[in-house]
């Protein structure tokens, strides 16, 4: 998929891990790493928020697009 | 954690009946197979088929043909016995094997009713499927692969039964040997047969292919279902 989740680089820059951030944004850890993995198929508006949130960031921090070459 | 929806009370009870459907039909396929092994040791196995008098406009016997039929006939392979309105062509096989396949077709019924092997074994088969359907279920996450597939079988089996329904009635006249009718003119009641244990013009098939497209279109459900537990 051209639509790359950076969502590990953002939880590195903050020196936050993943059950940390799943406590705070109250996602389940599972789900989590889905996301960070890059096998979610959408993510929720309000998902995005609660992450942005947590990590101080902006949507374009956690989400680039990237073209199929 | 989700908390799981309670199935209702109407799902509990159609999955007991399922079961039930399931467990007697199944006997029923053992008592079928073992009743048309045992019924030819049997010196007097007859295979018979109802000949109706009053419903002559839908292809059936009508009551003159009926009483030249009766007035002409002479014993042989076939003959009548008189039963309220409908006169039986009661059918005397001296082949074994071909004794055997009318009665897996279901023509010897002198013992079981209105039944047959493959209607018993469509039986069972629909309440097996429709009792693992429904337990499985679950209302939180009603979309399965395995339920789409069961659907399907479910549509398959349908108009299966009717396939099969006119592949015996078929058979049935290849089987039996054409008996000639008192005026000649309606050449004989071959054409005339019914096969006893039949769905009599079910229609199954109809429902089937309804079946068919409802289960594509849960097929897509299945597919929505996937999407929706990768959304974050």
């Amino acid at each position: 998929m051209p639509i790359v989740v950076n969502l590990d680089v953002m939880l590195a820059r903050r020196k936050m891990s993943l059950s940390a951030l799943a406590a705070a944004v109250d996602i389940t850890l599972a789900n989590l790493s889905v996301l960070k993995s890059g096998k979610a198929k959408a993510i929720r508006f309000s998902t995005l928020e609660a992450i942005c949130k947590a990590l101080h960031c902006q949507p374009a921090d956690l989400l680039e697009y990237v073209p199929d070459t | 954690m989700a908390t799981s929806t309670p199935i209702p009370l109407l799902f509990r009870v159609l999955r007991l009946l399922a079961g039930l459907q399931y467990v007697l039909s199944a006997v029923g396929v053992v008592f079928m197979l073992a009743f048309s092994l045992y019924d030819l040791t049997r010196p007097h196995d007859l295979a018979f088929i109802t000949l109706q008098r009053t419903a002559a406009a839908q292809g059936q016997l009508g009551e003159t043909q009926a009483d030249s039929l009766l007035a002409s006939h002479r014993p042989g392979l076939h003959y009548f016995v008189a039963k309220s309105n409908q006169q039986r062509l009661i059918y005397r096989e001296p082949n074994t094997s071909k004794r055997l396949v009318l009665n897996l077709l279901g023509v010897n019924n002198s013992s079981l009713g209105r039944s047959s092997l493959a209607l018993t074994l469509f039986s069972m088969l629909t309440g097996r499927m429709l009792f693992h359907m429904l337990r499985d279920l679950r209302l939180d996450t009603p979309f399965t692969e395995l339920n789409a597939r069961r659907i399907r079988g479910l549509a398959l089996l349908m108009i299966g039964i009717d396939v099969y329904e006119f592949l015996a009635v078929n058979a049935l006249r290849i089987l039996v040997p054409a008996f000639p009718l008192g005026d000649g003119a309606a050449g004989t009641v071959t054409p005339y047969l019914i096969l006893d244990p039949s769905l009599g013009g079910f229609g199954s098939w109809k429902f089937g292919l309804v079946l068919l497209v409802i289960a594509a279109i849960y097929q897509r459900g299945v597919q929505m279902a996937r999407e929706a537990e990768l959304t974050i």
